[in-house]
């Protein structure tokens, strides 16, 4: 019965944030010590431990159909809590550090605390509409938030292109919801299970597998999350690890036997393909250093859709937790670099990261994590996944390790290239940058070094049957070991000593990076489509001008006609009588007419 | 002995009669005083009905007309009492925060009372005598709005309004004639008791020219031009009311229309209808996208809103039924929102092209936030009542046309992305030059806004107070 209430202490504290907005001191405590009371009840609430019985509460209920808000706890979902409530105060700590304006901070607190609270209600419900109620407010919640700084140029435009995908995404979730509603009588996800098969529903599923992939940057919807990082960096952190992107894959987790009884999986595993492949390889042509990470989200979200595809839901949760960690950390670190670059974001112009110690070896773990090296939890997330896949799956999947690899270290070794010319002016800079903001990192290599360990005790948890294979065998280890040295050997060589240089004017190399750096088709499928929407609008829009001027031709039509008559009454007798005989002759004619035609006997 | 729409009714006659003798300057608080005395009873009147549980009150007054059988008869139900609850509110946000332009506030307030007087009358009335008359003078208050004080092409469009809205009644007075002569009564409700008697031919005619009548005032694809001209033209006030009540008329009409003739309950109507809102919705959303005058988007995407309520209206579900009235009322103080925000930002920039103003949330940020706020209403936002509005229509919708029905909501996301895009490009976007105000915002207009945002939410939030409400209309 707790849970329910794990969210509350989050919206307490917004409100309280906007209210004391003027005491600006205020709002970031108010905001940390509310995150941290969901955390503690998050805790208690795992180690209550169980799943617990569904709490539902009736919204409204007309003519056979129940809208049920509805809450649950099971283990998916208390292990997506869990990490929400873990990463919420670290970003809130490392926003008191990185959210130095003080006149927008109650604004900053009360929005990210909402999208909190809204990131745990999504988690914990059990009913479809209690699902679309937080999830349309993550929507608008991560709207505000990447529009923040309004006052830049950038901001306003990358918050228009996230909500315009995420609204699409929003609409199709809700006629999913529409339909499901109408052939069921309510919107319980327990019915879903228990009630038989309708052929409607698969629509719905599909919409709602859409509206997934929208909130998750998959697929026909990438192109919003990397414009996203308009936002602050501590809410770039917080989207990309616990919160929106992932509460797609949470949505589909929870009704991933649905999917596999109505034989969807393929669906989902095409387009986690295609999304991961677009993430990795324009994370590897992208010189923007949040950019680099955001792509690489992309690419995390397509291998988690993967792992959904091949029905692994262990491997879901084990690279949901691996990833949560070590992208919150990247985040932490670009934005910390950024802010000793004086808020520089060509990766080629950042220099000298390594002079802050703990800020280096931070991300040096969280690399690693990416780069899925032992022991640490990102291998094991992408070795669950691996281990499933076969044949052109599991090529594929090396494929994009390969790539995941080569894009990190690269990021990674720009990074810390030395650059001698400016090495005192970043020295004082990178030593200088707020504890604050370190101490989030320090615990994120420790949860990223613990959770590895979560390997063993997470199929109990989650009462996975026995006979899923979770043992990784020894040639996997020596694959990923390979990827590892091959993507750190070569970026070495490429960016960190610059001992290979590419010809970048070579006419193959020309080619193959604009065919992956601009995203080639997706940009002028939508380009296109645009164009197709304004040409119809034009085409309406000349009709309504059209009509408009032809009603009032007509208008003017009719003054002209009365313009006419009047001239027939100007008071000449001779007038008068004329059209008196011309009237009289015409009646005579007529009712001639009318007696020819009685005589006819028709 | 319930008393309550002679109550109210007298209250605003008597309001108006006192705006009249006193000077300008307490015309509009007088206005508010007796505009808020007619809103709290309407609001006893419901919570009166919400906890009785019984939505159908009926109430007489006098012999009228003795030859019609005619009553200066009143009766509430539960479609009535909600769209009275949305005039009510509008109304008194209006009078109390709409006048931007602080000019001819006797004038102003003093329409407004009788237009909420004969808007409230035209919903409650119980026979169609009544309700022609009222529906007229709803009409000649709208126009007087619109004619003294609109805007420089006031006269043009107020002439059109008037044109197309006086054809639209004349249709109604012929439906109302031929109702007459074959069902020998003009009281609604025994109308649908006894509407099998009229002879079937006669039916079609009538709920040809009743469909007309009301599908000009709603007003639907070919016959909305009268609107975006008279709403843009309209002072604030004006475009606030003509939207957010007038325009409800019609959808009130389409309603009853629907209830009184048991011949509309036909397919190829049904399709003809979905086919009709759907297109208009599509059509209005993509003319928005080609205009640049603010105030002129907001008259279209009210266009769309009503289309996508007829289309739940065509359903002939209950659900599609109870979601198109929850979605009137939504929509109606959602766009009166819309335009007292729009209106505002025009009024503070002496601009209404969005490619002239930039930057309104610098100089203007309460109304800059209310118009995001309105495009997140509009677009139907969990926890406000569109919300609850537009998941019944297209439940009902869905559950009679299949996945035709749910097509249409398309329209609304072509709406709400342009509206967005208005958002970053005119309103959310303060870097570099910034439109000069002229003007500024006073409290009583943001006043104005929490009234109507508040309504919208606190509805949204306990739907049931409208459902349970609706669910004892038969």
């Amino acid at each position: 019965m707790l849970y329910v209430f794990v969210a509350v202490p989050l919206i307490i504290a917004a409100f309280l944030a906007i209210i004391l907005n003027n005491y600006s001191r205020l709002p970031k405590y108010i905001a940390l010590i509310g995150s941290i009371i969901s955390l503690i009840i998050a805790v208690i609430i795992f180690f209550e431990g169980g799943t617990s019985t569904v709490q539902n509460f009736t919204w409204f209920s007309i003519n056979g159909i129940t809208a049920n808000i509805s809450f649950a706890i099971y283990p998916i979902n208390m292990i997506a809590l869990l990490i929400v409530a873990i990463i919420t105060p670290l970003v809130f700590l490392y926003s008191i550090g990185f959210m130095r304006v003080p006149s927008e901070q109650g604004r900053f607190y009360f929005e990210i605390s909402i999208f909190a609270a809204s990131m745990m209600l999504f988690v914990i419900s059990y009913s479809l509409i209690a699902m679309f109620i937080a999830w349309e407010l993550l929507g608008l919640m991560s709207y505000l938030l990447i529009g923040f700084w309004y006052w830049k140029e950038a901001p306003p435009y990358a918050a228009r292109k996230a909500i315009s995908f995420v609204f699409i995404g929003d609409v199709l979730f809700l006629l999913g919801i529409i339909i499901i509603g109408t052939v069921y009588g309510n919107f319980n996800i327990s019915s879903l299970f228990s009630l038989p098969f309708h052929p409607q529903v698969s629509l719905a599923l599909l919409l709602i597998l859409f509206a997934a992939f929208s909130k998750g940057a998959q697929f026909p919807f990438t192109e919003w999350l990397p414009d996203a990082m308009e936002g602050p960096t501590p809410v770039s952190a917080y989207l990309h690890s616990s919160t929106m992107v992932k509460a797609g894959i949470i949505l589909i987790a929870v009704m991933l036997p649905i999917y596999a009884a109505y034989n969807l999986l393929w669906i989902i595993l095409l387009i986690g393909f295609l999304s991961a492949f677009i993430g990795a390889t324009n994370a590897l042509t992208s010189k923007h250093i949040k950019k680099v990470i955001a792509y690489s989200t992309i690419e995390d979200i397509g291998l988690m859709f993967i792992a959904l595809g091949l029905n692994n839901i262990f491997a879901v949760m084990m690279l949901f937790i691996a990833q949560a960690f070590y992208k919150a950390l990247l985040f932490f670190g670009a934005g910390a670099i950024m802010k000793a670059n004086d808020n520089e974001e060509n990766l080629y112009n950042l220099h000298n990261a390594s002079q802050n110690k703990v800020l280096y070896i931070s991300l040096i773990f969280a690399v690693a994590s990416l780069a899925a090296i032992f022991p640490l939890s990102g291998f094991f997330g992408k070795a669950a996944i691996i281990s499933t896949s076969s044949g052109i799956e599991y090529v594929l999947l090396v494929l994009i390790e390969l790539l995941s690899s080569l894009y990190i270290f690269r990021w990674f070794f720009l990074l810390i290239r030395r650059d001698e010319k400016n090495s005192a002016y970043t020295s004082i800079n990178y030593k200088s940058i707020s504890k604050l903001m370190t101490a989030p990192m320090v615990a994120l290599v420790i949860l990223i070094v613990f959770s590895s360990a979560l390997y063993i005790y997470l199929p109990k948890y989650m009462e996975i049957s026995p006979n899923l294979d979770v043992q990784i065998p020894i040639y996997e280890l020596i694959i990923s070991g390979i990827i590892a040295i091959v993507g750190i050997s070569l970026t070495y060589l490429f960016f960190y000593k610059q001992r290979i240089t590419i010809k970048e004017t070579h006419k193959w190399y020309k080619f193959i990076y604009s065919l992956i750096y601009n995203n080639i088709f997706i940009n002028s499928f939508y380009l296109y489509f645009a164009k197709f929407i304004e040409a119809f609008a034009n085409i309406f829009s000349d009709f309504e001008i059209f009509i408009n001027k032809l009603l009032s031709g007509i208008g003017n039509k009719i003054l002209a006609l009365d313009n006419l008559i009047r001239r027939i009454e100007n008071g000449q007798i001779n007038t008068y009588a004329l059209s008196f005989v011309l009237g009289i002759a015409l009646i005579i004619i007529i009712l001639i007419f009318i007696f020819y035609l009685g005589t006819l006997n028709l | 002995m319930m008393i309550y729409i002679g109550l109210i009714l007298l209250t605003l006659l008597l309001g108006s009669l006192f705006v009249i003798l006193t000077k300008e300057k307490h015309s509009k608080l007088l206005g508010t005083i007796f505009s808020g005395l007619a809103l709290l009873i309407v609001l006893i009147m419901f919570i009166s009905a919400f906890l009785s549980g019984n939505s159908i009150q009926s109430e007489n007054y006098g012999i009228y007309i003795v030859a019609l059988n005619i009553y200066l008869h009143f009766q509430i139900n539960a479609i009535s009492l909600i769209l009275t609850i949305m005039c009510s509110i509008i109304t008194f946000a209006a009078i109390f925060g709409g006048n931007v332009e602080s000019s001819n506030s006797k004038g102003k307030t003093l329409l407004l009372l009788l237009f909420e007087f004969s808007s409230i009358a035209f919903f409650t009335s119980a026979n169609l005598f009544l309700f022609y008359i009222f529906l007229d003078l709803g009409i000649l208050f709208a126009f007087f709005m619109l004619y003294l004080y609109g805007s420089a092409n006031k006269r043009k469009a107020s002439i059109k309004f008037l044109a197309y809205e006086f054809s639209a009644s004349m249709l109604l007075l012929i439906a109302i004639i031929l109702i007459y002569f074959s069902a020998h009564t003009l009281n609604i409700s025994s109308i649908m008791q006894n509407a099998n008697i009229i002879p079937r031919s006669t039916q079609v005619l009538i709920f040809i020219f009743l469909l007309l009548a009301f599908i000009i005032n709603m007003p639907i694809f070919p016959f909305h031009f009268w609107l975006p001209d008279a709403h843009t033209e309209a002072s604030t006030q004006g475009s606030m009311i003509l939207s957010g009540v007038l325009t409800k008329f019609g959808a009130y009409g389409v309603l009853l229309t629907f209830l009184m003739l048991p011949i509309s309950h036909n397919s190829s109507i049904q399709i003809i209808l979905l086919l009709l809102g759907g297109f208009s919705a599509f059509y209005a959303a993509f003319v928005i996208i080609t205009q640049h005058d603010l105030k002129r988007i907001i008259a279209y995407s009210a266009i769309v809103e009503m289309s996508i309520v007829l289309i739940g209206i065509a359903s002939l579900t209950t659900i599609g039924f109870d979601g198109a009235v929850i979605a009137l009322f939504a929509q109606g103080v959602t766009i009166a929102l819309m335009f007292l925000s729009t209106s505002s930002i025009i009024h503070i920039f002496a601009e209404h092209n969005i490619l002239l103003i930039k930057g309104a949330a610098r100089n203007a940020l309460s109304s800059a936030y209310t118009f995001m706020i309105g495009i997140f209403l509009l677009g139907g936002v969990p926890l406000s009542i569109g919300f609850i509005g537009d998941l019944l229509i297209f439940i009902g919708a869905f559950s009679t046309f299949s996945i035709f029905g749910i097509i249409p909501i398309f329209a609304l996301v072509i709406l709400i992305l342009f509206l967005y895009y208005i958002n970053s490009k005119a309103i959310f976007n303060i870097s570099g030059e910034c439109s000069k105000n002229i003007n500024f915002i006073n409290t009583e207009q943001e006043i104005a806004y929490v009234i109507l945002i508040s309504t919208l939410f606190i509805f949204g939030i306990l739907p049931f107070l409208f459902i349970n409400l609706l669910k004892l209309f038969p």
